[in-house]
Formats: structure tokens, C-alpha cells, sequence
């Protein structure tokens, strides 16, 4: 694996330097860096915040407040650490807190109004609990499953570019290697499940398995599609093919190059919002059915990696859609004054920005996990195998025919995006741009008229519960 | 399936989830800026005050002037946690000197206030009990304790505290001190306390004119029914004697 962090760690060890401190070789430096740094300093901060606005977008989805009062969760347990030993004097005391908790001034103010201490109560909470195993649970893969289901997010990372300088590697793989190392999801929750030795716990793995390698297929077709499109499986010869010089940057962006393009960032980003378990498609935690599904008998710190993995996963899936479709780190505008800037300066604002991709897609799917209700099993199945499996299949050798003609009618060149130089790509021009956009998608929007007026008619109960004419 | 049916189950799918987002987009947007009908039902409740609803059965307050002791709602107490004491005044007609409801019995079912034939005992929409005095000198049971801000004098903490033990203390054991400090906030109110384990029976003009609404209110709700009911009794015999006449007119052509 190539290390190219050498700005990024050269002006560390120049840091050091500078202030005398004994300076470590460029090379560990660079590692620790990168290892820590998208781990450390990006995954887990969002991960901590992101369950605190979770649970606000649900509170103003089901017409709630949310979190309002996480400082009670601190006061409460300092009261319950220095008057453990008399609960009906810690009781008074917390009560007393609840009636002058403004008067402790401004900052608890502040974090009472808007509940932001509910994100260091769930962390502590979370330490202090007891970290325990169920009877007759196989210890071993009980306990290392929490590790696996991490590794399987952050082995992801390793290849993903945050910027032009700041990435573990770039192998000419790098695709592939995502589509290999997310799958140990799969395996760490169906460990998980059938080392808890409870037959809910065993479902859930099973479901969540039998989900997960369903959506691997249309994932794979639309990662195939975007590679087939860029020429090349590297993230950053992905990324660099989306460069555009100007001000419009975001014209270059895979998601806006031709109809069928658009359509497979659809179909990724449905699988993937499977992929990751996340709502509707949370079958393996389904808890109206199944307790708490695989981390059911989880508890502390442990079932809060589980947790550090969902979200992990979360912002990985929405990482890997910007860098296919969005343009990755790119600015929607000025792209070619940023890649101009100074290497540290250019890490700092590429990773931003791709940080505000992250946040985008987070807020997305958590806006979808509060609209729609979980699917069934079957309903999940049919989705994948006779919608997005097919729509795939389409959108790939839509993409294969749109190359082809393009190829005759546009020079076939490779894109120079700072230090990167991608495959060679047809870049349509305006006019094959406008041609492929009306034809392709007037057909689309024709096929999707005809098919509302003669397609099979939906079933009586739905037409009753829409108030449709007829029912 | 057909194609077209295949694509039409796709389009919908995908306008269903779009109108879901949509809806509860709006419910966000509204909750955010707190209008429009998708706005938080809810309230910060310590912080904020409670919204209570219509109707809401919470505790009992007794207007003390205007209960006459016919103890009716003694007896439509179904767990029989009220008791009460009086005596004849100078007008010999009774007068309360002691009322009494064991909150840590009472179910809020509302039926002595149904009975209460002078209207004098209702129920206020106050739910909240303070723990701190449900062990007090007469025997462990729950006292209403007001709140500074419940008392219409602003009274602080240690003031609605010590009225509270006066009120729950047997009226024969209080110290001069107290007597004077009862009498101050009496005078100061206008209204008179009772000595009771529940509640003060405070008796201010406000809450008499309410008293005295609810009872014009129920008066006039009789006499209303009872117009309506003659009313009705007047059109019946008008409608019969007109039947009678049209039978007698139909009949003898």
C-alpha cells in the first residue's frame, strides 16, 4: 500500500522540529496520521454527535422536542457517585438540582435548553455499565464480534480519499477492496447473533446476512458501472475523472454526466442504506419482533460499538456515494483554485468538505429512518432482486451504450486533477450532453407515463386508503 | 408481471417515499420554528408550565365559606378517604374547622364534586404532589404543598413552608408565632385558612366569583332545561289538539 500523506506529514515533522521535540521518522508519522486521523478525529466526533441529532430529527418527525434536559443525566449521576450510599438523600439532592438547575449558570443553561448533554451522558453511561455475556455464549466470537463489525467500516477507510494528500493508499484495486472488506459486517453480526445463544439474537444475524448478501449485488453492478464509466477502480482516478476546471465545477460530477448514471446513484444508494442496516431496512434489529436483534444481549461500552460501527457505516456509505457520484472531495465550485492551494491548506479544505458530504448523507438517511416503516422480509427480498438487481443491470449497459456513442463523437482523453491523473474518459460535450439527456431521459419519463396509465392497477386497499375513484 | 407493471411498482415507490418525506419534512420544518400543525406537542415541562387539558381531574379544593358540612361528598366517596369536622356559628349554620383528603388514597374520580350541592368543592387542574411532605406529624400522608407562585401572595419557599406545617399541625399545638404569621397572611388575603392535611382553604373574591359563576351557571342550566322541557310539553298538546282537529275535519267532510 502506497502512503501519500508526504505534505501532510513533512509539516508535522517540521512542527516538531520547529519546537525542539525529538521528530519521528516522516514515515511512522505519516502512518500514525492516517491511521488515527479518519478513525480518531473524523468517524468517532460524527458518530458522538450524530446519535444526539438522531434523536432530534426524531423528536421533530414525531412532534416531540427531542433530547431538552441531558445535563439531569450528569447531575444525576454526580449526585448518584457522592451519595451512593443514601438513595433517598441523592434523590433530594437531584431534585433540588431539577428546580435550580438555570441558576448553575449560563453554559448548563445553554446545554439544558438545547439537551446537548444528553451526548456525554450516553458516552458515560456507556463506560459505566457492566460489560457482560450471556450464559453459554461462545466467549470467544461473542466478544471479538464487536471488533469485527468495527474493522469492517474502518478497513474501509484505509483506501478512502479525504483529500489529494490525505489517504492511507490508493490501490489500483480500491473498489473491489471496499466491496471485499464492508462484507465483514455481514460476518460480525451474524457472529454476533449466533454467539449470544439466543434465538432472537440468531435470527436477527440471519436476516441481516440474508439481506446483506442480497444487496451486494446491486452495489457491486453499481460500483461496476461508475468504474466501467471512469476507467479505472481507483478512488482517487474516480475522483480525479470528475474534475472540471471553471467555475461550475459540479458539472463534472458522475450524477449529473447522463441519465442511467443518475439512476444507479439511486439504486446505490437504496442498497446501501441496506447495507448498512439502517432503516427501513433495520430487519436485524427489528425490535417489535426480535428484542434487540444480534446486539440484543449486548451491553455498555460493547453495544456502543456496535452502535460506533452503525454509524461508522453510515458515514462510509455516504463517503463512497460522493466520491462515485458527487465529485468525492470536490468543491461544487472553484474546484481548480482549491486543488491549487498549498498541500496542507488543500487537506484541510478538501476533507471539509467532504465531512459536509458525510454530514448530508447522514441527515438523509436519518430523515428516511423517521418516514418510512420497516419492511418486511419478502418486501426486502423483492426489492432487491426484482428492482434494483434489473435497474442495475439496465443502468450498466445504458452506461456501456452511452460510452460507446460518445466515444466516436468526443475526444477520449485522461482528466489531470491536481496530482492525479485518471484514466482515460469520454467528457461529453454540451450538445452529446443535451442529446443523451432528452433522448434517454424522455424515454425514461414516457415509459414511466405509459406504464401510471396502463400499467396493472394497484390493489383495492391501496386505492381505498389513497381515496381514489373506484376503490 | 409485465414491464409496465414492473415500472409502474417502482414509480410509486418512489412518489410514496417522496410524499413520506415530504410530510415529515413539513412536521421539522414546523417543529423548528414551533407553527403550523406539525409543531411539538410536548413541552419542556419542568422548564416550561405543564399544558393541562379541559377537563383534567386534579386535586381538590374546597371553597370553605361556601360548604355547609351536609358531608355528601364524605359519602360518594368510593375509598372514603375524606373526613371532615365543623361547628355552628353565630348565624347557627355550620361551618367548617376541619376538611380533610387523603391524597395518598384518593383516586380522582370526581364523584364527591359531582354531589357537592353548593358547588363549593371542584377540582383544580394542580397535579403536582411534593414528596417532601408525605411524612409529616399527623401520621405519614400526603400534603399538597403550593408552590411560591401558586399562593396568590408571592410567598418564598421557607414562607410556603412553614404555612404548609401550619396548616397540616393540629390547630390546638401552634405557637403564638405561628398564630401571628397565619393571621398576617389571612389579613393580607382577605380570605381565611382551614386547618387541614390537604390544601389551604383559601377563600379570595376571585375565587368566589367563580364559585358563584359555576353556581349561576348550573342554575341557569336548570332553568333552561326546565323551559325547554314545558316547551316541549306546550308544543305536544299544541300538535295533539291540532291533530285532533284535522282528524275531526278529515273525518267529517
Amino acid at each position: 500500500m502506497t502512503l501519500s500523506v508526504g505534505p501532510v506529514s513533512d509539516s508535522l515533522a517540521a512542527w516538531f522540529a520547529g519546537r525542539g521535540i525529538p521528530a519521528l521518522p516522516s514515515e511512522i508519522l505519516a502512518i500514525a496520521v492516517v491511521c488515527a486521523l479518519p478513525v480518531l478525529g473524523i468517524v468517532f466526533p460524527i458518530a458522538g454527535v450524530a446519535q444526539y441529532f438522531e434523536r432530534k430529527i426524531a423528536g421533530g418527525v414525531q412532534r416531540r422536542k427531542g433530547p431538552m434536559v441531558g445535563a439531569n443525566g450528569i447531575v444525576d449521576l454526580v449526585c448518584d457517585l457522592l451519595l451512593f450510599w443514601q438513595p433517598r438523600w441523592k434523590r433530594r439532592a437531584f431534585a433540588r438540582s431539577l428546580e435550580r438547575a438555570p441558576v448553575l449558570g449560563p453554559v448548563l443553561g445553554l446545554v439544558r435548553r438545547w439537551g446537548l448533554g444528553a451526548i456525554a451522558a450516553d458516552g458515560v453511561k456507556m463506560f459505566l455499565k457492566e460489560d457482560m455475556a450471556p450464559e453459554g455464549a461462545d466467549k470467544l466470537l461473542f466478544f471479538g464480534s464487536t471488533y469485527v463489525a468495527l474493522l469492517g467500516s474502518f478497513l474501509a477507510f484505509a483506501v478512502f480519499p479525504f483529500s489529494q494528500s490525505f489517504h492511507m493508499g490508493d490501490p489500483p484495486v480500491a473498489a473491489l477492496y471496499l466491496g471485499a472488506v464492508t462484507g465483514l459486517v455481514a460476518v460480525s453480526i451474524l457472529k454476533a447473533g449466533w454467539s449470544s445463544n439466543n434465538k432472537w439474537s440468531h435470527f436477527g444475524g440471519i436476516r441481516a446476512v440474508a439481506m446483506i448478501v442480497s444487496y451486494e449485488t446491486p452495489i457491486t453492478l453499481s460500483i461496476a458501472t461508475v468504474c466501467m464509466w471512469s476507467g479505472t477502480m481507483s478512488l482517487q482516478g474516480i475522483v480525479a475523472a470528475q474534475f472540471r476546471p471553471g467555475i461550475l465545477s459540479f458539472t463534472g460530477w458522475n450524477l449529473f454526466q447522463s441519465p442511467f448514471l443518475a439512476l444507479v446513484a439511486g439504486v446505490y444508494y437504496v442498497a446501501a442504506l441496506a447495507e448498512c442496516n439502517r432503516a427501513p431496512f433495520d430487519l436485524s434489529e427489528g425490535e417489535s419482533e426480535l428484542v434487540g436483534g444480534f446486539h440484543t444481549e449486548y451491553s455498555g461500552l460493547r453495544w456502543g460499538l456496535f452502535f460506533i460501527a452503525e454509524y461508522s457505516d453510515m458515514i462510509l456509505v455516504g463517503g463512497i456515494f460522493a466520491t462515485l457520484f458527487l465529485g468525492g472531495y470536490q468543491s461544487p465550485f472553484l474546484e481548480d483554485r482549491i486543488v491549487a492551494l498549498p498541500p496542507l491548506a488543500e487537506a484541510l479544505v478538501h476533507t471539509a468538505i467532504v465531512c459536509a458530504k458525510f454530514l448530508a448523507s447522514i441527515g438523509f438517511m436519518m430523515w428516511i429512518r423517521w418516514t418510512l416503516p420497516r419492511f418486511r422480509i419478502d418486501q426486502v427480498m423483492n426489492l432487491a432482486w426484482t428492482k434494483l438487481v434489473p435497474l442495475a443491470l439496465l443502468c450498466l449497459f445504458g452506461t456501456a451504450l452511452t460510452q460507446l456513442w460518445l466515444s466516436g463523437r468526443v475526444p477520449v482523453a485522461p482528466v489531470v486533477h491536481g496530482r492525479y491523473l485518471s484514466a482515460p474518459v469520454v467528457r461529453p460535450d454540451l450538445l452529446s450532453w443535451a442529446i443523451s439527456w432528452i433522448v434517454v431521459g424522455g424515454l425514461l419519463a414516457a415509459l414511466v407515463v405509459w406504464a401510471k396509465k396502463e400499467g396493472s392497477p394497484k390493489p383495492a386497499q391501496v386505492r381505498k386508503l389513497l381515496g381514489e375513484e373506484g376503490a | 408481471m409485465s414491464i409496465l407493471g414492473w415500472v409502474r411498482e417502482i414509480v410509486e415507490g418512489v412518489e410514496a417515499t417522496a410524499h413520506g418525506l415530504a410530510t415529515t419534512a413539513r412536521y421539522l420544518k414546523d417543529n423548528a420554528t414551533d407553527t403550523g400543525d406539525g409543531s411539538a406537542m410536548t413541552v419542556d415541562y419542568p422548564v416550561q408550565p405543564a399544558r393541562v387539558p379541559d377537563g383534567y381531574r386534579g386535586h381538590l379544593f374546597n371553597a370553605v365559606d361556601d360548604c355547609t358540612l351536609c358531608k355528601q361528598c364524605q359519602r360518594a366517596c368510593p375509598i372514603d378517604c375524606i373526613s371532615m369536622e365543623g361547628e355552628l356559628n353565630e348565624n347557627a349554620k355550620f361551618h367548617i374547622s376541619r376538611y380533610d383528603i387523603d391524597l395518598s388514597k384518593c383516586i380522582y374520580c370526581g364523584l364527591c364534586t359531582q354531589i357537592c350541592p353548593t358547588g363549593s368543592l371542584r377540582m383544580t387542574k394542580g397535579f403536582e404532589i411534593d414528596p417532601r411532605n408525605s411524612v409529616n406529624e399527623r401520621g405519614g400522608r400526603y400534603l399538597y404543598r403550593m408552590r411560591p407562585d401558586q399562593t396568590r401572595r408571592r410567598m418564598d419557599t421557607l414562607e410556603v413552608d412553614r404555612l404548609n406545617r401550619i396548616t397540616a399541625a393540629d390547630p390546638s399545638t401552634l405557637s403564638d408565632d405561628d398564630r401571628a404569621f397565619l393571621s398576617e397572611v389571612e389579613d393580607e388575603r382577605g380570605g381565611r385558612f382551614l386547618f387541614a392535611r390537604f390544601g389551604m382553604g383559601f377563600y379570595t373574591p376571585e375565587e368566589k366569583a367563580e364559585a358563584d359563576r359555576i353556581r349561576a351557571e348550573r342554575k341557569r342550566a336548570k332553568e333552561q332545561a326546565a323551559a325547554e322541557a314545558a316547551a316541549k310539553v306546550a308544543a305536544d298538546q299544541a300538535a295533539l289538539q291540532s291533530d285532533q282537529a284535522h282528524g275531526s275535519a278529515g273525518g267529517n267532510p
